[in-house]
C-alpha cells in the first residue's frame, strides 16, 4: 500500500542542511498495523506527515496505492489524502465552536458528499462509537478520552483505507489509552491500515510491526 | 538636587562603577588582610571575607539603586526594547499609528473648533455681564431682529445697564494712502467701548460730546487699519483724515485684540456688518433716526451687577409694548400690524458670547460627539489589531511573569511600547489638526463665528496629551488582560486545546463590526447624496458666462459728481477706457452684481391687465448697452440696449415675459414699475441666478443707464487673459481719469461663483471627510477582526487541511465569514439611511434621498475595501501549512 524509496527531509542550516529523515526506504502492506517508535527528534512525526501528505518538502519516492505521490501536484496530493487517509492527533484538535456532530461532519463536507448522505454517515458513526448522547455537546464539555474518541471517529467517518495517528494516546490516562487502542485494533481487523507514532511499548504491541527511528534513520523494522 | 545627582550619575555611570569596584575591592582586601592577620590561610581568608561581605554584585546593585540610576536605566532599556518591537513590526506600527493619528486629528480639530467658538472666553473684563439685546417678532419675520433707536433710548435709561450702546454699518472712501480706498466700519453710540471695558491703546474712545452735531467728525481706528494706512504712526491721534466727503479727526487707536464687530460674529442677528472693522465713528441718537423707527441697530450692554437677563428681558418688553402703543395712537392705520407685533414680541437678552454661536452651538456639540464616537471606533479597531499582535506575544508575557516579572513591570514594558506608538500618532495628529484647522479657517472663517481665531492652542494640545496617556495606559493593559485570561487555563498552556476564540466575544465583536459598517454606509450614502447635490448645483448654469470676468466697484466723489448727466458721461468715459486696456474683450456697468443677492425689487404689473392677486416681486438692475454682451447673457428676442437708449425702455428676462404675458409676445408691451412711468419692453434675455444657484431665478427686468446712475457702480470686465492680471491696469485706468474715485472689492466672477457654493462645499467636504474616515476605519476594523480570527485559528486551519480541506475551501469559508458581517452591515446601514432620508432631504438638490445610484455607489465603495480587508487574512488562512499549524502549541 505504501512504498517509500530513499525519502529524505532536510532543513537548511547555515551553508549546509540539517537532515530530519535520511534515506527512508519502507513498505507497508494493506491491513498492516504499524507503530513508529523512537526518541524525541527522531523524525517520527515528520515521517507520519509525509505519509499523510501534510508535508510536501521532501525528496525520494513515495507510492501510495501505486500512485507516485512524489510526482503529484499539491492539489493531486490533497485529493489522494481526501480519498484514502484519516488522521488522528495527540492534541485531538477538535474544533471548539462546533458540536461533536458538526466535528464529525467536517471531513465529509470536504469530500462532496451529499448533505442527506452526510447526515446518515454521521448518525451511523455516532452510533458505532457510542457517542450518540454526546452529539450536541461541544468539545470543551467532553473529557480527554471522549475527545480523542470523537477525533478517531472523525478520522474514520470518510472510510479511509489508511489511518495515521500521531501519539493518539499521548494525552490520555492508561484506561482511556487502552480503549482507543482497542478501537484501532478493531478498525485494523476490519481492513483499515493503521500507522501510529507512539512512545509506549504497550500500545505498540497492539500493532503487527514496529519501525524504530533514530536521528532520522530507520534503525529497526 | 536629588534628580540632578541622578542625572549626573547616569552620564558618569562607568566612572562611578569603576570607583565602586575600587572601593569594594579595597574593603574586601582589608578584610582579607585582617583574616590573614587573625591566622587564616590566604584562601580561607578570602572566602571568609566574601561570606562576610554577602555578595559583591548585590552590594553593587544596592549602591546603584542609591544613585537612582537603575530606574532610568530600566526605563531606557524598556524604551530600547519598545523601539525594537516597533521597528520589527514596522507594518503594524505604521498602520496603527496612522489610524490613531486619524482619530486623534479628527477629535483635536473639532475640539479646536468647539473650544474656539464655544469655550474660549472673549477677552473682556466681566464678560458675564455683557449681553446682546435683540427681539423676536415671529408674526413679522422669523429669527432675531435688531432694535430701533426709540427702543434703545428707552432701554438705555432703564437703570439696568452700567453701559449700553448700539451700532450700525458705516462706509467711507479714504483718500489718505495715495489712491482712494473704501474702508468699512461701524457707527456706534458713545458708550460702545465702555460696554466692553476696553480702552484705546492710543488716544481715547468716545465721550458723550462726540456724537453732538458739529463734534461728530471724529474716528477711532482699528489696529489693523492704523498699521495698513498709517504705518503704525504713533502721532496719528489728533491728525485729520481726508475722506471723500470731508475730513475726520482721529481720536484714538484700539488695541489689536479688539475688532468688534466682525460679520461672522454678529450675522445671526444682523447681516451686513463688515468682515473686519476698520474704524468706529460716533452715532447721534437724535432727530429723524429716532422718529423713523427703523429696525436697524445692533444693541449690546453691560448689565449692572446683580441684574439678571430675565429681569432685563421682561422690563424691556414692557417698555417696548408701551412704545408700540404710542406708535399705534400716532399711526392708527398701522394698528393691525402693531397689534400683531405686540402679541408676539419677546426681548432676547443673551450673553454676547452665546449670541455669536446661536445658530451652530448644537451642531458643534453633536459634531464633537460624532468625532468622539469616531475615536471610540478607532480604539476598538486598534484594540483588535493589538490583540491580533499580542496573540503571538502572550506566551512571551507569561514566560516573563514565570521568570519573576511583576505585573507592574509587565505593564511598564507594555505601556512603554504603547506610549511611543501613541506619541508618534499624537505628533502626526497635531500636524493633521493644524492642516485641518487652516483649511476650516479658510473655508468657513468668514462665515462662522470666531473661526478667524481658530488655532490648535494649548488646550487642544493638552487634550491630545491626556488622551494619548489614557490610550497608552488602556492599550498597555490589554496584553496583561490577555495574560490573566490565559493564566486561568493553567500556566504555559496557552493555545492548549482551545482552537477558537470565545464564541460570545466573537459574536460581540461581529455585532460591533456590523454596526460600524452600518454607520459607514449611512455616512457614505449621506456623502454620496451631498456630492451628487453638489455636482448638480455646479451643473446649474448661472445664466451668464462667469469665466474671465473681473468685477470692481468704483465709487465716485459725491460732491464732484452730483450732476446725473455729468456722472453718466464720466461712467461712459471709464467704460471706454476699460475697453481699451490690452487683454480686455469688453466692459459693462451694472448697479447690482448677479449672485450676490443684492438687488432692487419692484412690483412689476403689465399695463392694461388687471391684477390677479399678490405678485412675486421682480428684480431690477440698471445696466449699460454692453452688459448682456459682456456677461454673455443670451438674447432671446428683440434687441439689446443702444448707447442712447431712453430711460423708458426695458429688457425683461424670459421668466418675466412668460409670466406676465403667457402665450403672447412680450416685445413692445409695457409694464408699470410702482408709481413710475410705464416701461416699454425692447428685448427679452435669459434668466440669471441671483444669490443662490439652488433657487429658481426670479422675474427680472433691466433698465438703461439713462434711467439713473449712482455714485457707486460695479464694472464688469471680460478679459482674454487671467482677470487678476488686468486688475492693476483697471485701477490705474480709473485713477488716471478720476484720481479721487475709489476702486474696491475686486473679484473674479468665478471666485464669486465659488463663494456662492461655499456652504455646500463645506458641508459636502465635512460629511465626505467623515465618510472616508469611517470607510477606512470599517475596512481596518474588518481587517483586524478577520486577522485576529485567522491568527487565533491557525491550528483550526491546519486541522481542516489535515482533514481534507483545500486552500480554496478555506479561502471561501473565511471570506464567507467576513463578508456575512459586511452584508449584515450593509443591510442595516441601508435601512438606517432610508429611515434618516427625511433628515437629509432639505440639504439635497436635484437628487432624491433614496437615489438608487447613490446607494449602489455607496455599496460598491464599501464592499471593495471590505472585500480586500477580508481577502488578505482569508488568503493567509488558505496558505496555512498544516504541519506548522499543528505544531503551533
Amino acid at each position: 500500500m505504501i512504498k517509500l524509496q530513499n525519502v529524505e527531509k532536510a532543513y537548511p542550516q547555515g551553508v549546509g542542511k540539517y537532515y530530519v529523515l535520511r534515506r527512508i526506504t519502507l513498505d507497508i502492506a494493506e491491513g498492516d498495523f504499524v507503530t513508529i517508535m523512537g526518541p524525541s527528534g527522531a523524525g517520527k512525526t515528520t515521517l507520519l506527515s509525509i505519509l499523510g501528505m501534510l508535508d510536501g518538502a521532501w525528496t525520494g519516492e513515495y507510492y501510495l496505492l501505486n500512485a507516485p505521490v512524489h510526482k503529484l501536484s499539491p492539489k493531486e496530493r490533497a485529493e489522494l489524502n481526501k480519498r484514502y487517509i484519516g488522521v488522528v492527533f495527540q492534541q485531538y484538535h477538535l474544533l471548539d465552536d462546533l458540536t461533536v456532530m458538526e466535528n464529525l461532519d467536517i471531513p465529509l463536507s470536504y469530500r462532496d458528499v451529499k448533505r442527506s448522505h452526510r447526515q446518515a454517515l454521521v448518525a451511523d458513526t455516532l452510533d458505532r462509537f457510542g457517542i450518540v448522547g454526546k452529539k450536541d455537546l461541544y468539545p470543551s464539555q467532553l473529557s480527554g478520552g471522549q475527545q480523542q474518541l470523537v477525533a478517531v471517529a472523525r478520522a474514520v467517518i470518510a472510510s479511509p483505507k489508511l489511518i495515521l495517528a500521531d501519539e493518539p494516546t499521548g494525552n490520555l490516562h492508561s484506561s482511556q489509552g487502552k480503549e482507543i487502542m482497542e478501537l484501532f485494533k478493531k478498525l485494523n481487523s476490519e481492513g483499515t491500515t493503521i500507522v501510529q507514532v507512539s512512545h509506549n511499548e504497550n500500545w505498540a504491541a497492539y500493532g503487527s510491526r514496529i519501525i524504530n527511528l533514530r536521528d532520522g534513520w530507520i534503525e529497526g523494522n | 538636587m536629588k534628580f540632578f545627582h541622578r542625572l549626573c550619575a547616569l552620564f558618569r555611570k562607568e566612572e562611578l562603577d569603576r570607583q565602586l569596584s575600587d572601593e569594594l575591592s579595597f574593603h574586601l582586601e582589608k578584610q582579607i588582610e585582617m583574616n590573614i592577620a587573625a591566622g587564616m590561610s590566604a584562601k580561607d581568608a578570602r572566602y571568609a571575607a566574601l561570606r562576610r561581605f554577602g555578595g559583591v554584585e548585590q552590594v553593587k546593585e544596592d549602591c546603584r539603586d542609591a544613585w537612582g540610576v537603575r530606574f532610568i536605566d530600566t526605563l531606557l532599556q524598556d524604551i530600547r526594547f519598545a523601539l525594537r518591537m516597533m521597528v520589527k513590526n514596522a507594518g503594524f506600527t505604521a498602520v496603527s499609528m496612522l489610524t490613531l493619528a486619524l482619530g486623534l486629528a479628527a477629535v483635536s480639530t473639532i475640539f479646536a473648533v468647539v473650544e474656539t467658538v464655544l469655550l474660549r472666553p472673549l477677552d473682556y473684563p466681566h464678560l458675564e455681564r455683557i449681553f446682546s439685546i435683540s427681539q423676536a417678532l415671529p408674526s413679522i419675520v422669523p429669527g432675531p431682529v435688531v432694535v430701533t433707536l426709540g427702543e434703545f433710548k428707552r432701554w438705555e435709561i432703564s437703570g439696568l445697564f452700567e453701559h449700553a450702546a448700539v451700532m450700525t454699518t458705516d462706509e467711507y472712501t479714504l483718500l489718505e494712502s495715495g489712491h482712494p480706498e473704501r474702508i468699512l466700519g461701524v457707527s456706534v453710540t458713545p458708550d460702545f467701548f465702555r460696554v466692553f471695558g476696553v480702552q484705546a491703546s492710543l488716544g481715547r474712545g468716545f465721550v458723550a460730546g462726540d456724537s453732538m452735531p458739529g463734534n461728530h467728525r471724529v474716528m477711532v481706528l482699528s489696529y489693523a487699519r492704523w498699521m495698513n494706512s498709517f504705518g503704525g504712526d504713533p502721532g496719528v491721534v489728533g491728525k485729520s483724515v481726508r475722506l471723500m466727503d470731508g475730513s475726520m479727526t482721529i481720536i484714538g487707536v484700539m488695541p489689536p485684540s479688539f475688532d468688534f464687530p466682525r460679520l461672522s460674529d454678529v450675522r445671526t442677528i444682523m447681516p451686513g456688518f463688515p468682515e473686519q472693522t476698520d474704524y468706529w465713528t460716533p452715532l447721534a441718537v437724535a432727530g429723524n433716526l429716532v422718529e423713523q423707527s427703523n429696525f436697524n441697530f445692533y444693541m449690546l450692554g453691560r448689565l449692572r451687577d446683580g441684574i439678571t437677563a430675565q429681569r432685563a428681558s421682561e422690563q424691556f418688553r414692557a417698555s417696548a409694548i408701551q412704545m408700540f402703543r404710542h406708535f399705534e395712537v400716532k399711526y392708527p392705520s398701522n394698528r393691525s400690524v402693531v397689534e400683531q407685533i405686540i402679541g408676539s414680541l419677546a426681548v432676547i437678552v443673551v450673553p454676547l458670547q452665546d449670541s455669536m454661536a446661536w445658530a451652530i452651538r448644537d451642531a458643534l456639540w453633536m459634531l464633537l460627539a460624532a468625532v468622539g464616537l469616531l475615536l471610540v471606533l478607532v480604539l476598538f479597531n486598534l484594540g483588535n489589531l493589538l490583540l491580533t499582535r499580542n496573540a503571538n506575544r502572550v506566551r512571551e508575557f507569561v514566560v516573563r511573569e514565570a521568570l519573576g516579572a511583576t505585573r507592574w513591570q509587565l505593564f511598564r514594558q507594555s505601556f512603554m511600547e504603547q506610549i511611543l506608538l501613541v506619541a508618534g500618532a499624537a505628533f502626526i495628529s497635531l500636524a493633521l489638526a493644524e492642516w485641518n484647522v487652516s483649511a476650516i479657517r479658510v473655508l468657513a472663517g468668514a462665515r462662522l463665528p470666531r473661526l478667524y481665531a481658530l488655532t490648535v492652542d494649548l488646550r487642544v494640545t493638552a487634550l491630545l496629551a491626556v488622551l494619548s496617556l489614557l490610550i497608552a495606559a488602556l492599550f498597555g493593559t490589554l496584553p496583561l488582560l490577555v495574560v490573566r485570561n490565559s493564566r486561568r487555563n493553567g500556566p504555559l498552556q496557552i493555545g492548549g486545546r482551545t482552537l477558537t476564540a470565545d464564541r460570545r466575544t466573537n459574536r460581540l465583536k461581529s455585532s460591533l463590526m456590523v454596526l460600524q459598517i452600518a454607520v459607514s454606509m449611512v455616512l457614505l450614502v449621506a456623502a454620496g447624496l451631498l456630492i451628487q447635490s453638489f455636482r448638480n448645483v455646479m451643473r446649474v448654469q448661472p445664466g451668464f458666462d462667469c469665466h474671465n470676468v473681473l468685477n470692481v466697484t468704483v465709487t465716485l466723489d459725491v460732491k464732484r459728481n452730483q450732476d446725473a448727466a455729468k456722472r453718466l458721461v464720466h461712467l461712459r468715459e471709464m467704460l471706454e477706457a476699460f475697453r481699451n486696456i490690452p487683454g480686455v474683450e469688453s466692459a459693462a456697468v451694472v448697479n447690482h452684481i448677479p449672485l450676490t443677492g443684492e438687488v432692487d425689487r419692484h412690483i412689476a404689473r403689465p399695463v392694461g391687465k388687471p391684477s390677479t392677486g399678490p405678485e412675486e416681486l421682480a428684480e431690477s438692475r440698471v445696466v449699460d448697452a454692453s452688459y448682456f454682451r459682456t456677461m454673455r447673457i443670451p438674447l432671446v428676442e428683440g434687441r439689446e440696449f443702444r448707447e442712447d437708449e431712453p430711460a423708458a425702455s426695458a429688457i425683461v428676462n424670459h421668466k418675466m415675459a412668460s409670466r406676465l404675458w403667457p402665450g403672447e409676445g412680450a416685445l413692445g408691451k409695457q409694464f408699470g414699475d410702482g408709481d413710475n412711468p410705464p416701461l416699454t419692453i425692447v428685448g427679452i434675455v435669459g434668466d440669471v441666478h441671483n444669490g443662490s444657484l439652488e433657487s429658481e431665478p426670479r422675474k427680472q427686468f433691466y433698465r438703461p443707464l439713462a434711467a439713473y446712475t449712482w455714485f457707486s457702480e460695479y464694472f464688469m470686465i471680460r478679459t482674454r487673459i487671467d482677470p487678476g492680471a488686468i486688475l492693476p491696469l483697471a485701477q490705474q485706468t480709473v485713477w488716471r481719469l478720476d484720481p479721487e474715485a475709489a476702486v474696491s472689492h475686486p473679484q473674479s466672477m468665478e471666485r464669486l461663483l465659488q463663494s456662492v457654493t461655499l456652504d455646500r462645499r463645506f458641508e459636502t467636504a465635512l460629511v465626505s471627510g467623515f465618510a472616508a474616515t469611517a470607510l477606512f476605519l470599517a475596512a481596518l476594523g474588518l481587517f483586524s477582526i478577520a486577522s485576529l480570527s485567522t491568527e487565533r485559528r491557525t491550528k483550526e486551519f491546519g486541522v481542516r487541511r489535515a482533514l481534507g480541506a483545500t486552500g480554496g475551501d478555506l479561502l471561501a469559508r473565511e471570506l464567507r465569514r467576513t463578508l456575512a458581517i459586511v452584508v449584515a452591515g450593509l443591510i442595516l446601514g441601508a435601512a438606517a439611511s432610508l429611515a434618516l432620508s427625511r433628515t437629509v432631504a432639505g440639504l439635497l438638490y436635484g437628487v432624491v434621498p433614496w437615489s438608487a445610484t447613490v446607494y449602489t455607489a455607496a455599496i460598491v465603495v464599501l464592499i471593495v475595501p471590505a472585500f480586500v480587508a477580508a481577502w488578505i487574512p482569508a488568503r493567509r488562512a488558505s496558505k496555512v501549512d498544516p504541519m506548522v499549524a499543528l505544531r503551533y502549541e
